[in-house]
């Protein structure tokens, strides 16, 4: 017994010499790996295709015939007056920076060619039927290793087509399979910089921006974004890690919101989802979502937070969400939001102001106008929320805009109104929204103030509501 | 129910029941050479004109009783022994007892020219039992005789009565896979006849064991120690199916069975037309570029209509006979069964992340961090219909005494049309809206093998054998539909799980898949016994070499409702369109890496020694060397790293097995070998799937992973008192080097940032993890009465990095931070164990059977999180059959699944605090609430059969 144990011990001593051969059992890997080709020379004699690096110069045309790449360390700069025509469905991927420095003279365009649009309201709108959201390009891709992505003053048209069975391992970043529709601009990278200032969003089918991945810091201000979402997609989409502020923004016609925040994708290294929300005006947002109770003006979810003030909200289907899955809504109910303007035509509007859908916690703040106390009942249950006859806030206080009618006119429906076209959402002098506004808070500001690497102007909270300050502050698209 | 199982036991208690006492005769019938009991030898007593007839019990025992008085004439009979007439004695009165023990001389060998082994009852418990007691390795082993008498339809749930065997189940609650002394089945392989085969799985190496009918086997084995002539990929064990062999006579054996599952006496069994299913996908018929439209795909197979009676059905038949002075052997058998079975599931989604509770439990300032939130609550009925074929032949030829060749072939095959309801409730953002997804998944899977074997003796000493082996796995899913169908609201509490008009349509999903995986193979092995200083030994040597290809098709398709809001009223007058909303504009999707082709290529060596270091100690062991080279190409981008590839390795498996003959009865083995195991398909493949098809996370293949290896040891000490009798305890202990677990990571494993934010699930490398445990084996017979009992303890430990969420106070917002944690393998109990109970009166041709199963609490699903794993808790099912001999050569049999109605329960180990608002079915059901959150539970139904046996 003793002797057998002695051997079995000496044969392994003598087998672990053979294990030692260990090298031999070792993977050796011959894998493809990928090389990006060195950039090409940008030219607008030639369509480009490929990695590009440099920049496109002032006044010029340029076209794009498949993707295009800023590998990782290179710089795509778009000077102003340029417009690049995106064919064949191709969209611009961006690994290294990417400027688009327009000016108000002279605008950029990242566009299709040949598309004639349809601004005018039109009776019976349908989405099917409108060419902002055939997605005929795919849009803008920032990587997660992309510093910059910055657009002053640019217009994004027809974004959305479908990332494609060929396309970069960027879209599958942004969570997109090969029939996903891409989003007009992706960011993920949570020491980059998304700046969207000055610019148009003009068709998408999905979101128009979303940060995701491990999100961004941010700064979208005074833009203007049409016709955002075919049947779903909201304008801009926050997931964990997005910082950052959104203000003196002019939305018409959006799928569902305007903004929607929510703590998803969480990782250490990550921030919470902080999102500024100010001055923003939002006019007929929520009536091209398919899906019931998912918001049409501002939605926060899922542990998001930030501060949502003087927002004027024009006939939106459902007024601020804070949905009840948020541990922060200790934050939010602490003072971090108030002083928005909510502006309902019909009963099923006001009736929505505090969305009667499921989930939803907004507690009511006397600073909204008009009063939430001079509509809701006195007990009033926010959580869970209950249903109330919103009578006594329908058509209360115009805003009284420079060129909109309110209550809408010419039997037009919300949803038959998608673009701005001739409409002037600037106030006029009698209008309620003048010297309303709460100005004792700051933008998150995470975004450093630079021409080029950075915001231009941080616009601070006004006085009026929504985008347009009666002094010609805020929002410049008049 | 409790009507069936009472009727049940009234059954039992008149078959055990009818013993009057009076005039005994009883002894036991032995070997004369081995003192070996002959279980079944019949025993005859002739007084006069009566005859009084027994069968020999599993301890080798027989009794006769309520003889009258007088003199007797006793004749014993069991095939290959001679017929004996012994002697005469007198009972003398009613209350005599004789005791009686013979032992009886076998048969003078007729057969010896040629060499077929007289054994009928290779099939048998007592022959198995010779089998592991003779073995070189650890082994266990389950006879024909004891699967065919058991509960078991399919050699997936005959292995879990198996010693260290735990299996996971599927959606009908049946097992499909085995896990072997805790080691998941990715750690284990598949063998038949000791051939590899491959397996229809679209993702992995291991076969489905429930695609294979129990009764196609002569004996079914788990190998636990590895000897250098056996493919070296098995870390847990080798499961060996040991197919028929040619009878020596003709033998000629028929069931056919019906029965049902009572599942379906509570709801609807929902089955589809799978005809109008088309097995191939639009671009396919109508070539490539070809943009399809809704009128290209079926509707019939999502409308369901109700299973008039989902009765099961199971026959089969075996033939067996020798030709040509014996020297042609053939066996055919074949196999059917129609099954309908199911189950109710109901579970709750974790959200990809978790929460922190800042008023735990309704306490203000009770913070608790790390809490997980639930997204959607789902109630899904599966309707399964199973049809499974199973058929197969060997043809033997005895050229002449030194020269025998074979020819195996076997093909198994199993359809499944599964009806699926699903009724998803948000609890998260929308908390209530309902939505119900009605999903048809037609599936075959088939394994066709044959193999042709050559066996020569050249000299005395000098032997070779050799196969040749093709084989081909094949899985087609062609049309897996689903659609969604969206409700307003749902209120609480009621139940809702059929479909219904005026709500709004929503998508609808249509994927074609396939795959095949075809193995050419070679073995050649040299046998050589000579004398080496003094000793006998025998030498062996040999190599393998196998060629695989597999290959991977994926194309899917989504549609939008036109129109939307469409109201919903029937899937058949549903519009449906392309680019609705954007999207699929018809040409479908091919997916990330979905569509793949591997080639993998095996050589393999070994040299093995086998000899007598003593009288006592026998030894074996040697070296065996694999090496594997894997190419690889796929349907990525031309941006993704991993898009093709070739990967090779060489490993070197040395093994040692002692054998310490401790007396005729008792042996005490260790062993040390060394194995491997190579990732699955779809580990190495960068095949991405997306997060909507699974649990919130992206999952993509990882080219650089590294295989497993890993240094077995095992010690076992066996007992064989007599017949079927046996003790076994073991001990094993595994030290495993990279174990491959899906696991998270950051940024895509193909290219694109490594960020925290963007996280995938893949397959890794856990370091190295030592697995231990041991196993107890007791089979003891009392007369007619039998138990058969395992216990199997095992226990790992490896450390895994975690997410961990807080509420960070300074900063007043929630973080994320990471810590290690330490847990099982996954799929592993710490303690599992087989109990059955056995009847068996051979003179009244009856067996009865109760087996129980145990298992106990393991880990299911590994969270990203800390301490937010999912765990199942035990699981114990009981079994229950019978055989009874009506006339010669004709018996019923039935077989009662599940008896107890057991369902399954799986947990998170947090309390549950029930201060989330909107509720779900199974969230408020908590029955452990200070412990556990109750998250998932499916419940199957017992089931039962009764058919007839026939054998010649």
């Amino acid at each position: 017994m003793k002797n057998l144990l002695q051997l079995f011990l000496f044969s392994i001593v003598i087998l672990a010499m053979f294990s030692s051969c260990k090298k031999l059992a070792e993977e050796k890997q011959e894998l493809y790996a990928y090389v990006p080709p060195p950039p090409k020379p940008i030219s607008d004699a030639s369509p480009l295709c490929g990695s590009i690096s440099g920049t496109m110069l002032a006044g010029k045309t340029y076209t794009v015939s498949c993707d295009i790449y800023v590998n990782k360390g290179d710089s795509l700069v778009v000077e102003p007056g340029v417009r690049v025509n995106f064919l064949n469905s191709s969209g611009l991927i961006v690994q290294g920076n990417l400027f688009c420095l327009g000016t108000r003279e002279n605008p950029i365009f990242l566009s299709v060619p040949n598309q004639i649009k349809t601004d005018n309201p039109q009776i019976g709108f349908s989405a099917s039927k409108d060419s902002a959201f055939n997605g005929i390009w795919k849009g803008v891709v920032g990587d997660t290793s992309c510093k910059y992505l910055v657009f002053k003053w640019t217009h994004l048209e027809y974004c959305g087509a479908l990332a494609g069975a060929n396309g970069s391992n960027s879209y599958a970043i942004a969570g997109l399979k090969t029939t996903d529709n891409s989003y007009a601009i992706f960011a993920s990278n949570a020491n980059g910089y998304l700046v969207f200032e000055d610019s148009w969003i003009y068709g998408s089918v999905d979101d128009a921006i979303r940060v995701g991945g491990n999100g961004s810091k941010f700064a979208i201000l005074r833009s203007t974004f049409e016709k955002c979402g075919k049947a779903g997609g909201d304008v801009l989409n926050i997931k964990a890690g997005g910082v950052g502020d959104m203000a003196y923004n002019l939305f018409v016609g959006n799928a569902t919101n305007a903004l929607k925040a929510a703590n998803s994708g969480a990782g250490p290294g990550i921030e919470n989802c902080n999102a500024n929300v100010y001055n923003n005006t939002l006019i007929n947002g929520g009536y091209r979502q398919t899906k019931s109770g998912r918001g049409g003006s501002i939605n926060y979810e899922n542990g998001a937070r930030g501060q949502i003030f003087n927002n004027l909200i024009v006939n939106c289907k459902y007024g601020l969400r804070l949905s009840s899955n948020v541990p922060d809504t200790a934050f939010m109910y602490n003072g971090n939001y108030g002083y928005n303007y909510y502006w309902a035509d019909s009963l099923s509007v006001a009736n929505q102001i505090f969305p009667f859908t499921p989930g939803a916690v907004t507690k009511p703040v006397s600073t909204d106008f008009p009063n939430p106390s001079s509509y809701l009942p006195d007990n009033y249950k926010y959580v869970p929320n209950a249903g109330y006859d919103g009578t006594k806030a329908v058509q209360v206080g115009n805003p009284l805009f420079l060129n909109y009618n309110l209550p809408v006119v010419g039997g037009y429906f919300f949803s038959d109104i998608t673009a701005v076209g001739n409409f002037k959402f600037s106030l006029q002098p009698t209008s309620p929204c003048i010297g309303k506004g709460y100005t004792n808070f700051s933008p998150l500001k995470t975004v450093p103030i630079d021409i080029k690497y950075g915001v231009t102007e941080y616009s601070l909270p006004g006085r009026d509501m929504g985008c347009y300050q009666f002094n010609g502050y805020g929002n410049q698209h008049f | 129910m409790k009507n069936i199982f009472r009727s049940f036991i009234l059954i039992t208690l008149f078959f055990v029941s009818s013993s009057i006492y009076a005039g005994t005769v009883k002894g036991k019938i032995v070997d004369k050479k081995t003192k070996e009991p002959l279980i079944g030898a019949t025993v005859e007593l002739i007084s006069g004109d009566k005859k009084y007839r027994t069968v020999v019990n599993l301890d080798g025992s027989y009794i006769l009783k309520n003889l009258p008085a007088g003199k007797y004439q006793v004749t014993i009979q069991f095939i290959g022994y001679n017929k004996s007439k012994l002697e005469s004695f007198t009972i003398a009165s009613d209350k005599d007892e004789v005791v009686k023990n013979y032992e009886l001389e076998t048969e003078s060998s007729h057969l010896q020219e040629v060499a077929v082994i007289a054994n009928s009852k290779r099939e048998s418990d007592e022959a198995v039992r010779q089998l592991e007691k003779n073995s070189e390795n650890i082994k266990n082993i389950l006879s024909q005789r004891s699967i065919e008498i058991s509960p078991d339809v399919t050699i997936a749930n005959s292995l879990q009565r198996m010693s260290g065997v735990t299996v996971q189940r599927n959606s009908s609650g049946e097992g499909r896979y085995a896990i072997i002394r805790g080691m998941d089945q990715r750690y284990n392989n598949t063998l038949i006849n000791g051939i590899k085969i491959p397996s229809p799985d679209n993702s992995q190496r291991y076969v489905p064991m429930d695609i294979f009918p129990s009764d196609m086997v002569e004996r079914l084995e788990v190998i636990k120690a590895l000897t250098p002539n056996m493919e070296g990929d098995a870390i847990g064990g080798s499961m060996n199916l040991v197919m028929k062999n040619a009878p020596n006579k003709k033998t000629f054996n028929a069931f056919f069975a019906l029965g049902e599952n009572l599942l379906f006496n509570d709801r609807n069994f929902q089955v589809f037309n799978h005809t109008v299913i088309n097995k191939k996908d639009p671009t396919e018929r109508f070539g490539n570029g070809y943009k399809a439209k809704d009128a290209d795909f079926a509707r019939d197979n999502l409308f369901y209509t109700k299973q008039i009676d989902p009765i099961n059905l199971q026959a089969g038949i075996t033939y067996g006979d020798r030709f040509l002075k014996k020297r042609l052997g053939l066996i055919v058998g074949a196999s059917f069964q129609n099954n309908y079975r199911g189950s109710n599931q109901t579970f709750v989604q974790q959200y990809a992340q978790p929460t922190y509770l800042p008023n735990a439990g309704g306490v203000s300032g009770n913070l608790y961090n790390n809490y997980p939130l639930f997204s959607d609550s789902y109630e899904r009925q599966y309707s399964n219909r199973q049809r499974r074929v199973g058929i197969n032949n060997k043809w033997d030829y005895i050229v002449n005494k030194n020269n025998k060749i074979s020819l195996y072939n076997m093909f198994v095959s199993m359809e499944e049309m599964q009806a699926r309801v699903m009724a998803d409730t948000n609890i998260s953002t929308n908390p209530n809206q309902l939505v119900i997804n009605n999903r048809s998944r037609y599936q075959i899977q088939t394994i066709y093998n044959s193999t042709l074997q050559g066996e020569h003796i050249f000299s005395n000493n000098f032997k070779l054998n050799w196969s040749g082996v093709y084989s081909i796995a094949k899985q087609d899913i062609p049309d897996l539909a689903s659609f969604d169908v969206e409700y307003a609201l749902r209120n609480p509490g009621t139940p809702a799980q059929t479909i219904a008009p005026g709500n709004v349509l929503k998508s609808m999903g249509r994927i074609w898949t396939r795959n095949t995986d075809k193995d050419i193979a070679g073995y050649l092995n040299f046998i050589w016994n000579t004398n080496l200083m003094g000793k006998d030994i025998e030498l062996s040597f040999g190599s393998l070499y196998r060629h695989k290809v597999r290959d991977n098709y994926y194309h899917g398709y989504s549609l939008s409702p036109e129109n939307s809001p469409q109201t919903f009223s029937n899937i058949n007058t549903a519009q449906y369109a392309f680019k609705v909303t954007g999207g699929d504009d018809g040409s479908g999707e091919y997916g990330t890496g979905r569509n793949y082709n591997i080639k993998e290529d095996v050589a393999a060596g070994y040299g093995q020694f086998k000899f007598k270091i003593n009288q006592r100690i026998e030894a074996l062991g040697g070296v065996r060397v694999e090496n594997t080279v894997q190419n690889f190409t796929t349907n990525l981008p031309i941006t993704s790293n991993g898009r093709y590839g070739k990967i090779s390795y060489t490993d070197v498996l040395p093994s040692l097995h002692l054998k310490y003959l401790i007396s005729a009865k008792q042996n005490l083995r260790l062993s040390y070998f060394n194995s491997m195991v190579r990732p699955g398909y779809v580990d190495i493949v960068p095949y991405l799937i997306p997060a909507n098809e699974q649990d919130f996370y992206d999952q993509q293949g990882n080219p650089y992973l590294k295989h497993t290896t890993a240094e077995n040891f095992d010690i076992r000490y066996e007992l064989f008192p007599n017949g079927a009798d046996q003790i076994l305890f073991g001990g094993f202990f595994k030290n495993i080097h990279n174990p491959i677990e899906i696991g998270f990571t950051r940024g895509l494993k193909t290219g694109g940032g490594v960020s925290p934010g963007s996280q995938y699930l893949t397959p890794l490398n856990f370091g190295d993890v030592v697995n231990y445990g041991f196993e107890a084996v007791i089979t003891k017979y009392f007369g007619k009465f039998g138990i058969n009992a395992n216990y199997t303890f095992t226990n790992s430990e490896m450390t895994t990095q975690k997410n961990y969420f807080y509420y960070d106070a300074p900063t007043g917002q929630s973080k994320v931070t990471t810590v290690d944690q330490k847990r099982p393998m996954q799929g592993q109990s710490k303690h599992i164990a087989n109990v059955s109970l056995l009847y068996k009166d051979g003179k009244h041709g009856l067996d009865i059977q109760l087996a129980y199963v145990y298992n106990g609490e393991k880990l299911a699903f590994v969270s990203n999180y800390a301490n937010l794993d999912t765990w199942q808790s035990p699981y114990s099912q009981l079994d229950f059959s019978f055989e009874k001999k009506i006339v010669k050569k004709v018996s019923i049999y039935g077989k009662v699944n599940n008896l107890t109605n057991t369902t399954t329960r799986f947990f998170i180990k947090q309390p549950f605090f029930s201060n989330t608002i909107y509720t779900s079915r199974i969230i408020g059901l908590q029955d452990d609430p200070s412990n556990s959150i109750f998250v998932q539970s499916d419940y199957f139904g017992a089931s039962y059969l009764v058919g007839f046996r026939y054998k010649l």
